[in-house]
């Protein structure tokens, strides 16, 4: 191959590596969860009322959800087939007025809807358009509106210049006027007039259509939910004509009445952004200045105990008041609860990356206080259909503070209130959260006292799983929606947060990590989060894991342990067994890691190590490189070594080593000891992830002594010298524990505050490596010296120095 | 010595003047077109035969993946006899991130139909100039590139020019910012300084600032140069020294009126109390910009010492009662005979 076209696959190979890669860390880049990125105990649907799931608090988004809190289509669909009774099904109704394709459509217009034809095929069995004939006046009022569906529908052509047809919409709006004043059905009169409004509406002729709506649509009397969509478009009337302070009320009574169209008033409103003293003025009753309070705290993402306030103020029994608390509630655990949760040195990863901790609990203490106080008095007054949520909030707001005395005195005060599903489930969650927060303080966990809770949880957490699959029957995966595991994310965090902390707090981290496992989002077969596997992987050592292991193999007899192991006994126990071993292979203690790896079949063995392996293919653990890059993996001819056949080797040395060491023996065990760290040639061993800033990093993890620092490996490199009589053995020896010593210095992060000062440090600390002046005084005048010399610059370095010196 | 004679000569030729050409024209940058009386009053005195008008803009639809137009102008009234249309259509330098060809290829028919129509609205049969403007950057210049292609094969069948709009830093750096496939420039000399940077400079119009850019820069530029200017002026809110926005509800008078605000340092004011009205609460900061007759003086010289070609179109932003009144006509003749 000419050299130029060689030149050109290595550049473009490289290229394609190099583009690649950064596409695939842009792709793989975590991004926050916006209904999941802060610890919750505290559910956001507790209100009594449904109707305000867009407004629950997320700070990730304008609102939490886009979609109407109820479908318009379905209440007008309800609303006609109860109108024309004779088992007329909703679903017909729906179907014929919103759902027929384009062809159908067609061929109900110019057919049935022209009196020729029957029905087409697909719409015979309608019980809705079967009714029609029968019905004159809502036949009649049904093909109006097919008729005008052309004129309303226009925004759906973007790209026609064609302007709105203003002259057909009020022709249209015409008859619909005159069809209104001569039909006698009160059903459809008022939608005649909703559709005349909504015809002038669409033409611009605000005034007009505000006219209709005030003579013929204000006064009528009806309980049809036209009224509401005809008040929201006489809002955006007076929006349009001027007074948009008036446009502002009249769409926060749509807000409050109308569910339909509560977040499209609720954009509207914050669109117009009236003057709060304004608006309030106009506001007649105390209900409708309380609605203004609330939409104006809707959009507020800070903590606003003061708009809550001001509703119980002017509406003590208002059920937005439960819904606000909830929110505010929620707020605190994001601004306050996760960080104060959040141990930075604790090992326990969480997911809450998303999170801006800057200035997040400003002020959150004081906001906390007073959020309680009024919680307090709400539950105190009796005021509120929902009273009891003042104090469950303040009970939980008294555990988020540590104040364990005041939340159970809070909950002890819901003694005798009949409390909905939903507070009962909020209250058993706190009195979970106070318990252990008892025990923490008095340093004994009391887990058969915790038990009764958890097991309450683990039912609720069952029986929202169980819902999930009745709806889902066959789910490529386990993924419901934040509001289908409410109770999952509550154990989750529980667990993690809560539960093994406090363990790991008492060192004992075997509990830990049955904690962590019990607290995964559950499915129907284990699925481990990320941080129970980093957990488990990099925090464990043996003495844990055995315990662990023992607890999996035989069910524990008292029943708290029994019930926490409970996840853990559906473990794949071969990979439980790989996690073992490879723990005993970072303590040294390789007869147990045989044994260990012993219980996992060769294939599974050969998944993370041995020629299987696709990172470091066929590694060799015993290669000795004079420089540690560019990698040697395996030397030709040689077996690789999977992590038992590793262990066994190590094993035999060790052995050997104890009856009769030779300097050859500790070499080689040396620099298996060398080549498990991050910088050797099979840190895959002892290892479950690389990543190049491990380089000289702080130690992190218990096996850092071996994966960061080749410590161990320099004591043997030693031992071998110390053996040995051959100077040019000796030298190699010493070079290799001046590798290993070089490891031990503390390389700097660009994240460090001084990280000019450390790299300046750093280089000069690798040129002092104290081995160096011992290759010099020792062993100048050996062949492999001389190799050295050639190979290492730190080491000329360090002799150039010395020369000029 | 006898080369003399011939020397002198060729100094009389060289040094001889053509006057260029210069109209003046303004954007007509409203949603909804209706005639006004003091508008076109302004217009027949300063001899405007022609209006830059606002079509639409080009963003992506409510689901982020269709280009369509938003806001397209709804022509009231027709627009007079004397006066002819330039279409102008702006897009969203975002809709150029993630298309494709094809798409680019639809769309430029999609807009030259929809212009068509809106033109016919306006009581034209047709327009002999098309404007596009765009804030196109790097990362989108080749599409916005391939765009303007099609939109010109089809704009020279019909005899038509295609002109684009563009902005300073556009200008500048022509290598690796590269030349439209244009007929014309229109380049845009406002908005050139930092708006949200606290201080007492006009981000408007700042000649020191149009300098940085300009210079040789317009005089090599490979296409005829038209000229925008603006006349507006708004007030940037600051809280703390940090921008808070343009607020579209206080005026000049405002505040000037001692009860609401305090005059501090050049043109910035302070609020005595907080003022709903506008949107500020106690100690908010206002700076007023707007374009002086002296500053627009100073750019129009400027400018006309580097425009090379013969024939420059010259578009005041924008055609609006309330921001025409702060100009005589007859200034405004004054700059546009100054780029002569």
């Amino acid at each position: 191959m000419k050299t130029w076209r060689k030149s050109l696959i290595y550049l473009i190979s490289f290229l394609i590596c190099f583009f690649g890669e950064i596409l695939v860390n842009f792709a793989c880049g975590p991004e926050p969860d916006p209904y999941d990125y802060y610890v919750s105990f505290f559910h956001n649907n507790l209100s009594q009322i449904d109707g305000y799931r867009p407004f629950t608090f997320t700070t990730y988004s304008f609102l939490y959800s886009g979609d109407e809190p109820i479908n318009e289509q379905d209440i007008n669909a309800t609303e006609w087939a109860a109108y024309l009774g004779h088992n007329t099904k909703t679903a017909d109704v729906k179907r014929a007025m919103y759902e027929l394709s384009g062809k159908t459509d067609t061929l109900l217009n110019t057919g049935f809807l022209a009196g020729k034809h029957q029905l087409p095929d697909s719409l015979m069995s309608n019980t809705f358009l079967k009714r029609l004939p029968s019905h004159t006046s809502a036949f009649k009022y049904y093909a109006f509106t097919k008729d005008i569906e052309p004129l309303v529908n226009y925004a759906v052509k973007y790209w026609d210049p064609k302007p709105v047809d203003t002259i057909g919409l009020k022709q249209s709006a015409d008859v619909a006027l005159k069809q209104a004043e001569t039909t006698s059905d009160k059903f459809v009169k008022l939608r005649y007039y909703y559709q005349a409004q909504r015809l002038l509406h669409y033409s611009a002729q605000y005034g007009q259509a505000a006219k209709v709506y005030d003579k013929h649509i204000s006064n009528y009397v009806s309980n049809s939910h036209v009224k509401a969509w005809a008040l929201a478009l006489r809002a955006g009337e007076e929006r349009h004509t001027g007074d948009t302070t008036k446009a502002a009320y009249l769409f926060s009574k749509v807000f409050a009445k109308y569910p339909e169209r509560r977040v499209q008033a609720y954009r509207n409103y914050k669109a117009i952004a009236p003057q709060r003293a304004a608006i309030l003025n106009i506001a007649k009753t105390d209900e409708e200045k309380a609605t203004i309070y609330a939409i104006e705290s809707f959009g507020n993402p800070k903590p606003d105990a003061a708009a809550i306030e001001n509703i119980y103020d002017c509406q003590a029994a208002s059920p937005l008041v439960a819904v606000l608390i909830t929110r505010e509630v929620n707020k605190l655990e994001e601004y306050y609860l996760t960080q104060v949760l959040t141990d930075p040195k604790t090992p326990i990863m969480n997911s809450f990356y998303g999170l801006d901790w800057s200035n997040k609990q400003e002020g959150a203490t004081a906001q906390l206080k007073k959020l309680d106080e009024l919680c307090n008095r709400i539950a105190r007054e009796h005021k509120n259909p929902d009273y009891a949520i003042g104090y469950l909030a303040s009970a939980y707001l008294a555990w988020m503070q540590k104040n364990t005395a005041k939340g159970f005195y809070e909950l002890s005060m819901l003694k005798n209130i009949k409390l909905t599903e939903k507070l009962e489930g909020q209250n058993q969650i706190i009195k979970l959260l106070l318990t252990s927060q008892n025990m923490q303080a008095n340093n004994h966990l009391n887990e058969d006292e915790l038990l009764p809770s958890l097991k309450w949880l683990d039912n609720q957490v069952k029986a929202e799983t169980n819902g999930y699959y009745n709806r889902h029957p066959n789910p490529d995966v386990y993924y419901p929606d934040n509001e289908e595991r409410r109770f999952a994310i509550t154990a989750r965090n529980f667990y993690h947060s809560v539960l093994a902390p406090i363990y790991l707090k008492q060192k004992d981290t075997a509990k830990a990590a049955l904690a962590m496992v019990a607290g995964d989002i559950p499915g129907k077969k284990l699925d481990l989060s990320y941080e129970t596997t980093d957990f488990l992987q990099n925090f464990l050592h043996s003495q844990a894991f055995v315990k662990v292991m023992a607890w999996r193999n035989h069910a524990p007899s008292a029943p708290y342990l029994k019930f926490l192991t409970k996840k853990i006994t559906v473990a794949n126990p071969e990979w439980l067994y790989e996690l073992l071993g490879t723990t005993y292979l970072r303590e040294h203690k390789y007869d147990k890691a045989v044994t260990a790896f012993g219980h996992i079949s060769k294939a599974v063995l050969n998944q993370y190590t041995g020629p299987d392996y696709s990172g470091v293919e066929g590694s060799d653990p015993f290669i000795s490189q004079l420089a540690d890059y560019p990698k040697i993996y395996q030397d030709a001819g040689k077996h690789s070594y999977n992590k038992l056949s590793f262990a066994k080797a190590m094993a035999t040395l060790q052995k050997q080593m104890n009856n009769k060491p030779t300097a050859a023996m500790c070499f080689k065990y040396a620099t298996g000891l060398y080549n498990t760290a991050m910088h050797g040639n099979a840190w895959i061993m002892i290892s479950y992830n690389w990543s190049a800033n491990d380089a000289g990093r702080k130690s992190k993890y218990y096996y850092d002594t071996d994966y960061i620092k080749s410590a161990n490996a320099e004591i043997y490199y030693i031992k071998a010298r110390g053996l040995s009589k051959d100077p040019e053995f000796k030298a190699k020896c010493t070079f290799m524990a001046a590798k290993c010593r070089q490891k031990q210095i503390y390389a700097p992060n660009y994240n460090d505050d001084d990280y000019e000062t450390g790299r300046l440090n750093y280089g000069k600390l690798v040129r002092q490596n104290p081995y160096f002046r011992e290759l010099r005084n020792n062993y100048k005048t050996t062949t492999f010296f001389k190799r050295a010399v050639n190979e290492c610059s730190y080491l000329q370095d360090f002799l150039n120095a010395k020369v000029k010196r | 010595m006898k080369l003399r004679p011939l020397l002198l000569l060729l100094l009389l030729f060289t040094a001889c003047r053509h006057d260029k050409k210069t109209t003046a024209s303004f954007y007509y940058w409203k949603t909804v077109y209706n005639a006004n009386p003091a508008e076109s009053a302004y217009c027949n005195k300063l001899h405007v035969n022609k209006l830059y008008v606002r079509i639409m803009d080009v963003d992506m639809d409510e689901t982020g993946t269709n280009p369509v137009p938003i806001s397209p102008v709804d022509f009231k009234n027709k627009l007079p006899d004397t006066v002819s249309i330039i279409p102008v259509v702006f897009i969203v330098n975002d809709i150029l991130k993630n298309t494709t060809k094809p798409a680019l290829d639809a769309l430029a028919k999609k807009i030259l139909f929809f212009v068509k129509g809106k033109v016919e609205q306006s009581g034209k049969n047709s327009y002999q100039e098309l404007q596009i403007d765009c804030d196109w950057t790097l990362s989108t210049r080749d599409n916005y590139f391939y765009l303007l292609k099609k939109i010109r094969e089809q704009t020279h069948q019909q005899k038509k020019t295609l002109s684009v709009t563009l902005r300073l830093h556009q200008l500048k750096n022509q290598k690796r910012n590269g030349i439209p496939p244009a007929d014309r420039v229109m380049l845009m000399c406002y908005n050139m300084g930092n708006l949200r940077k606290y201080g007492n400079q006009n981000s408007i119009l700042d000649i020191a600032e149009m300098k940085k850019y300009a210079n040789s820069n317009i005089s090599d530029y490979h296409l005829p140069v038209d000229i925008a200017l603006p006349l507006f002026s708004w007030a940037v809110a600051f809280r703390g020294k940090e921008y808070i926005g343009i607020s579209k509800h206080v005026n000049y008078r405002d505040l000037n009126n001692p009860v609401q605000f305090v005059k501090q340092m050049g043109s910035i004011y302070r609020a005595k109390t907080d003022l709903p009205q506008y949107g500020f609460k106690i100690n908010d900061e206002v700076r007023w910009e707007n374009t002086s007759l002296p500053a627009l003086q100073d750019a129009a010289k400027y400018l006309s010492g580097l425009i090379k070609s013969d024939t420059i179109n010259v578009a005041y932003f924008h055609l609006d009662e309330a921001t025409i009144q702060a100009f005589k006509y007859e200034d405004l003749e004054k700059i546009t005979h100054l780029l002569n």
